[in-house]
Parts: structure tokens; sequence; C-alpha cells
């Protein structure tokens, strides 16, 4: 038992933070950069960094490293707001390994040099979270049909991963090529305008055996995964908005002395420190989870961690531009930036209130096996 | 990173495992139950402790050579853990072993570790904390307490309050201004005082909870020996602080975090039982969505702890950071108290020893007991104050 991340991870994160901090501050977004170039600058650092590599095997060019790896680089995205299509394509390279490892091998390695762009396309209008209720099927006839939203960076994915009921009713994961016939993407206007989000079409689209990755069994790995690295996400974004605060109420000064010396503001910068710190807790050990835990354990771990970073994120970052007073609610000192992303992550991997309603019933199962 | 137990853990949790079954009264937690009477529960606690260092379970980690098994804290976890699992009656020594022995670790002598240590251990000493006075709450460096010298002695004369388990005391860790003349935290010394000495006399103080465990305690001429004084004179605020951030800290939250799962359980499965009407009260999602709530926020209590545990291990000393804890467990706790009210129905209202109680009345003691959390070991506000100041660096 060791709940501590070692010597090499922390150093890693390190790296990746002053990497994030010199080359994609946050001012970028504020002086009117475009999401999609600034990801396309960023993305060749990061490969540079081996990031894309990270989680894949060693045979096909990567570090072959895994989650717990992984987490505290996720939250360093949090933090610097690195677009979804970045987490999308390092996420996706776990699952394409863990599920498809000899088929997906020219993918692996190509992903592994930061040539090859994933994005998950997931969640649906009237879908909701649960993906039993997703209406995108394979007819008998071979073809898909379907429309999935919020899909990062999609327009110029090189392969798209999709949740879809097979021709036999059953959820399945499928990756398939952005160019295949029948697959097109429309760009959507969305809160979050620190990325690229796209409505996906599928419309008729072919799609063989050789494309499946799994069955429900991946749908669910894939879906725990993405909610990990989102709640993991948004313990970054927590952290970043308390440590400006913080910055900030030392800073300005009113009524003749700095604002963080009065009460009332001390003690919300506490109960934000408070709640940062538990997200945490809660994000590292559904990363573990996702790494080493059993279907339950993770399933139950990853709700947690999910509901937990949802009401954290929520409340610290509204703190946050509260603290700020009128220069928090101006576009120029960019928390908004911040304020949006948070939402993004807490609404779409799952809300509090569907994480919560999983946690109960992994709870009421294990204590009904005692 | 690993939340996998070793196969020595995994060993050592099924000694633990066996030993409760076989030392726990049959039938416990189903038909045996700890005393109603609080004076013989406390009793039946002491009892249980010594039982516990007779089977070799008391002071997991401490050192061997002060008795204790000298494991890790990942054992300490495990078996607070087996310990929920049983679950096994609470200790009553708690001051003595979480707060009296580790500040002797870290600032005693070695000849008051030799004399005092092992017999906390032993539960042969009971211990209480002198710090709170009626004048000296959140301000506790105002402590007004004085200690005069007075030949091979320091004498006692002052008042303190919410000295829980003073009744059942030998020893008492004493926080008491030895100079008068210099700035508040500067003039304060620490002591270890015999209970038994003559001029100390304990009052009882009524809980809202209408229990009894906590006192008044007056000091009058107490003759205190000087090697009863723990590391420098007027060192003591610096020293209590180390006892602070015990009190507030990981391994103090880990053992209540079981206590409050145990709780939590119970609540689930009576809210299986309990009918609101034509359903159970588990079948309202609104219910579901608070029982889930406080999950969450017990389950990662327990997370927050496990950090600490391996920072700890890694030799990071406890400072602090400890407020962390106890701001967020003491709500959490205090939340789910509140939940467990609300969710049961009418008969949650019925108290221990009527016939439609639930839970022999275990919620509404909860929830009364409750308040407490957000007072004792510093309040919110003073927490909120030390994580503020001393981990954000916000200016004084």
């Amino acid at each position: 038992m060791n709940f501590d991340f070692n010597e090499e991870q922390y150093m890693f994160r390190d790296t990746v933070r002053d990497s994030l901090k010199a080359e994609f501050p946050v001012d970028l977004f504020r002086d009117g950069g475009d999401p999609v170039a600034m990801e396309a600058a960023l993305w060749g650092q990061l490969a540079e960094l081996g990031l894309f590599g990270l989680m894949v095997p060693e045979e096909q060019g990567g570090l072959g490293l895994g989650m717990v790896d992984f987490a505290l680089i996720a939250e360093e995205f949090g933090a610097a707001l690195v677009p979804l299509s970045v987490t999308d394509t390092i996420c996706a390279s776990l699952v394409l390994a863990k599920f498809a490892a000899s088929v997906q091998a020219e993918n692996l390695a190509k992903l592994a040099a930061g040539e090859l762009r994933v994005a998950f396309a997931v969640y649906e209008k009237n879908g909701g979270y649960d993906p039993a209720d997703f209406a995108a099927t394979i007819g008998g006839d071979g073809l898909l049909n379907g429309r999935k939203l919020l899909v990062a960076g999609a327009d110029r994915a090189d392969l798209l991963v999709i949740v879809a009921r097979d021709a036999a009713g059953t959820l399945a994961l499928y990756a398939l090529e952005g160019a295949r016939a029948g697959i097109s993407a429309s760009r959507e206007t969305a809160l979050d305008i620190t990325g690229d989000y796209h409505s996906v079409s599928f419309d008729k689209v072919s799609v063989s055996d050789a494309d499946r990755i799994g069955g429900a069994e991946a749908v669910d790995f894939t879906l725990d995964l993405l909610a990990a690295v989102a709640a993991l996400g948004l313990a970054g974004i927590g952290s970043r908005m308390l440590d400006t605060a913080v910055a900030y109420v030392k800073e300005r000064s009113q009524f003749g002395q700095p604002i963080g010396k009065f009460q009332a503001i001390k003690h919300r910068c506490a109960d934000m420190a408070v709640d940062v710190n538990t997200a945490r807790s809660g994000a590292y050990y559904a990363a573990w989870a996702i790494a080493s835990a059993e279907e339950a354990e993770r399933l139950w771990a990853v709700s947690m961690a999910k509901a937990k970073a949802n009401r954290m994120a929520v409340h610290v970052v509204r703190e946050a531009v509260q603290l700020h007073g009128g220069m928090g609610y101006t576009w120029e000192m960019a928390l908004h930036f911040h304020y949006r992303r948070a939402r993004h992550l807490e609404v779409l991997y799952g809300s509090t209130e569907y994480h919560n309603e999983r946690v109960l019933q992994g709870t009421m199962a294990q204590l009904a096996a005692g | 990173m690993d939340f996998n137990y070793s196969p020595e853990e995994q060993t050592f949790r099924d000694e633990v495992r066996a030993w409760l079954a076989s030392a726990l009264p049959k039938g416990w937690g189903k038909t045996a139950f700890e005393p109603e009477d609080e004076d013989e529960r406390a009793h039946f606690r002491i009892e249980w402790e010594r039982k516990l260092y007779e089977g070799g379970w008391s002071g997991i980690s401490w050192p061997t050579k002060y008795g204790g098994r000298g494991a890790t804290l990942v054992e300490q976890g495990i078996f607070a853990e087996e310990c929920a699992r049983a679950q096994a009656p609470e200790g009553i020594n708690v001051i003595g072993r979480n707060l009296a022995a580790t500040t002797l670790m870290h600032h005693g002598n070695e000849a008051q570790r030799e004399r005092y240590l092992p017999k906390i251990l032993a539960a042969e000493e009971i211990w209480c904390q002198g710090f709170s006075e009626p004048n000296a709450g959140s301000d506790l460096a105002s402590a007004r307490c004085r200690a005069v010298a007075d030949g091979d002695d320091f004498v006692v004369n002052g008042q303190k309050i919410w000295t829980s388990f003073a009744q059942y005391s030998q020893w008492c860790i004493l926080l008491a201004r030895t100079d008068q003349d210099v700035p508040k935290h500067k003039g304060l010394s620490f002591f270890l005082v015999d209970m038994k000495s003559p001029g100390i006399t304990i009052r009882p103080l009524t809980q809202i909870s209408g229990e009894n465990e906590f006192n008044e305690t007056f000091f009058e001429d107490v003759r205190v020996p000087k090697e009863n004084l723990v590391g420098e004179l007027n060192d003591g605020w610096r020293i209590a602080m180390t006892t602070l951030a015990y009190e507030r800290g990981a391994e103090d939250a880990l053992a209540r975090q079981i206590r409050f799962k145990q709780e939590l359980d119970l609540l689930i499965a009576k809210a299986q039982d309990v009918k609101l009407g034509s359903k159970a009260a588990i079948d309202d999602p609104a219910i579901r969505q608070r029982l889930a709530t406080s999950i969450v926020d017990l389950e990662l209590m327990r997370m927050n702890c496990l950090r600490e545990f391996s920072k700890a291990i890694k030799g990071e000393k406890p400072g602090p950071e400890s407020s962390l804890m106890k701001l967020y467990w003491s709500h959490v706790a205090q939340d789910m108290a509140d939940m467990a009210m609300e969710v049961l129905g009418p008969e949650t209202l019925l108290m221990q020893g009527d016939p439609d109680t639930i839970a022999r009345g275990r919620f509404p003691m909860s929830f009364m007991q409750s308040r407490a959390f957000t007072i004792y070991s510093g309040t919110s506000e003073i927490q909120r104050n030390i994580i503020a100041e001393r981990v954000l660096g916000l200016p004084k």
C-alpha cells in the first residue's frame, strides 16, 4: 500500500508544467489566439516531450507506462487548459493498446510519434450519460448511423473512436478513420472556447469487424478512463484557480491592506484548499483504479472521483471569480477560460448525480457481499 | 502508487481479523453491545484497550523499545479497518496514545519516554489534555493557568476546561504560563501532571448530548516536579503545536473515518429496511443522492488519510497541513449526521430505549454529538486561519 507518486513521476510533471507555462500560457487565449492554431503549435512540443507515447507499448515505440504515470500530467493539462484533442489522443493510446494492440499496432506507432490524432465520439443529443441509452447503431447491413456531440478536434482527427451498438444489439467500441465515407464533422458553438468541438454525423458508414476495438467491456473502460481524466483535469483547474486567487488577494489592496488579510477572504481560500486537496485524493485513486483495479472497484473509484471533482470545481472556480471582484468578471482577467473548461469537464463526462448513483450501487453491492 | 496490499500486509490483516473474532464477546454487534451506562462504558473501553495491549495490538507503528510493534502506518491503517469491520469498541486513551505519546516522542527526554510511553500503550495510565481555558479557547496562547518555580517543583494554579476523560485519567498534558512578561506565545510551558496530585478538582460538564465526557478541571497550588517539564522552559507553544498537528492529523482522522463509515453503512442498511409509506427509503431518488454524497465524502476522507500516511512514511512531519484534514472531516461528518436525520422518516426522532427506535437511537445521538466536531481541536474558523496563513501564505 502506497498512495504517493514516485520521484520520476513528480519530475516529469514538473517538466511538463514548466513547458506549458512557457509555451501555452492562458494569455494566448485572452489575446484572441485561435485555439485550433494554438493546439497545432502545442502538438509538436508535446510530441517532443514524448507525451503521446507515454502509454503506448514499447514495441510500438512508446514508453510503455500506465495511467498512474499519466495522472499528474493530466492534472497539469487541466491546469493549463490543454485542448481535449490532446487528452483524447493520449487516452486512446491506452484503449487501443489494451483492447486491440495487434490490429492497431501501426496506429499506435504513429500515435506515439505524435502523428495520429484521435477523437472520442461518445455522447449524443438526448443520450444522457448511460451508454445503454445511446442511439448510434450498426445495422444488419454493416452500416453505421448516428450522430455524436462535442467531439474534440473531430474535423482533423485521423481516427474516431465511437461508441455504437452492433447488429446484435451489443454496445461496442469502434475505431474508424476520420476520412471514411459517410463521416462528416460540423463545428459547434460551445461554452468552452479553449478548444474546438464538433458534432459528427455517421451516415451509412461501412463498418467491418476489423474496426471493432472491443465490446461492452471496452466501452465501460473507455468511459471510466475519460471520466477519470476529466476528474484529474478538474483537480488541475481547481489547483490553478486556487493559486491564482491566493496570489491576487495577497496583492490587491483595499481599506489600506491586502484583502488577503481579511478573514472573510482567508476563510474562502482555506475552504478552496480543502476542496482541491480532497478532489486530488479522489482523482489519484481513480487513476490507480484505471491502471490496476478490478472492474467493480474501478467504476466505484472513478465515479467517486468524478462526483467530487465536479462539486469541487464548481465551488473553486466560482470562488476564484468572486475573489477577483469586478476584475474577475472581465474578459481580460481570463479566469473565464478555466470557468468554461471546468463546466465542460463537469457536465460532459458524467454529472454529479449520474456518478452518485453509480457510487451508491457499488457501495450497496459491497455491503451485500459483506 | 499501489493500493494493493503486500503478502505480509495481507497476513497481518488475517492475524488481526482472527484475533478480533476470538477476543470480542460472542454475538458482538448483533446481540452483544457496549454498556448503555456512560461510566460502565468507559470502564468497558479501558478493559478493551488493555486486552488489545495483551494481544500485542497497541502501538502498532510505535518503536519496539517503547513497547510498540515497530510496524508502519499501513499496518496501523489495516488494524483500524479490521476493528471497524468487527465493530470493535473504541479505546478511551486516545489522548494518551495520539497526543501525549506523540508529543513525548518528538519533544520529551529519554527518561520521560521510558517512564510514560509503555504505560500509555498498556492503558495502565489514561491521559487527558489541559489546554483550553474559559478565556483561552480559540486564542489558546493567552492561557492564564500559571506554573511558578518553587524549589524542585512548579506550583500550578488555574483552570482548564473541556478536559475529556479527566475523571478516568492518571495524567494530564498541561499548557501553563511560566513567564508573564513576554509576548503570550513565548511564556508558555508544557507539563506532565499527575492527576492524583493534591489540589486538583474535577467538575463534570454536561454536553448537549446529555453525556458527561468532558469536565472543568481546577488546579490549586498543585505541585509538579521539575522533571515533568517537557522540552525547554517557555517553549510550550511550539511543543503544543506538535500535539495539535497530531490531534488534527491523519492517524486520528482514519480512526474516526472508520467509525463514521460504520455509521453510514448502518444508515444504508436501515434505509433498505425502513419504509416511507409504500416504498423503502432507499428507493427515493433524492435520498439516494444524499446517501451517495456522504459515501463519496467519507471515502475521500479515507483517501486523504492514506495520502498523508504515505507522506509520513517518507519522513514528512505533520504540520499545519493537518488542518486541511480536520476542517474537511469535521464538516463532512456533520453533514452526514444531519442527513441521517432526514432520510428515515418520523421514527428517526426516537432515542435509545424507545420500542420504535431505529438502530438503538444511534442517529439522533450522533446528530447531537456531531456539533462538537467543528469546535474541538480548534474551531473551523481557527483551522481556516491556519490554512490561510501557514499553508497558503496569506498575510497575518
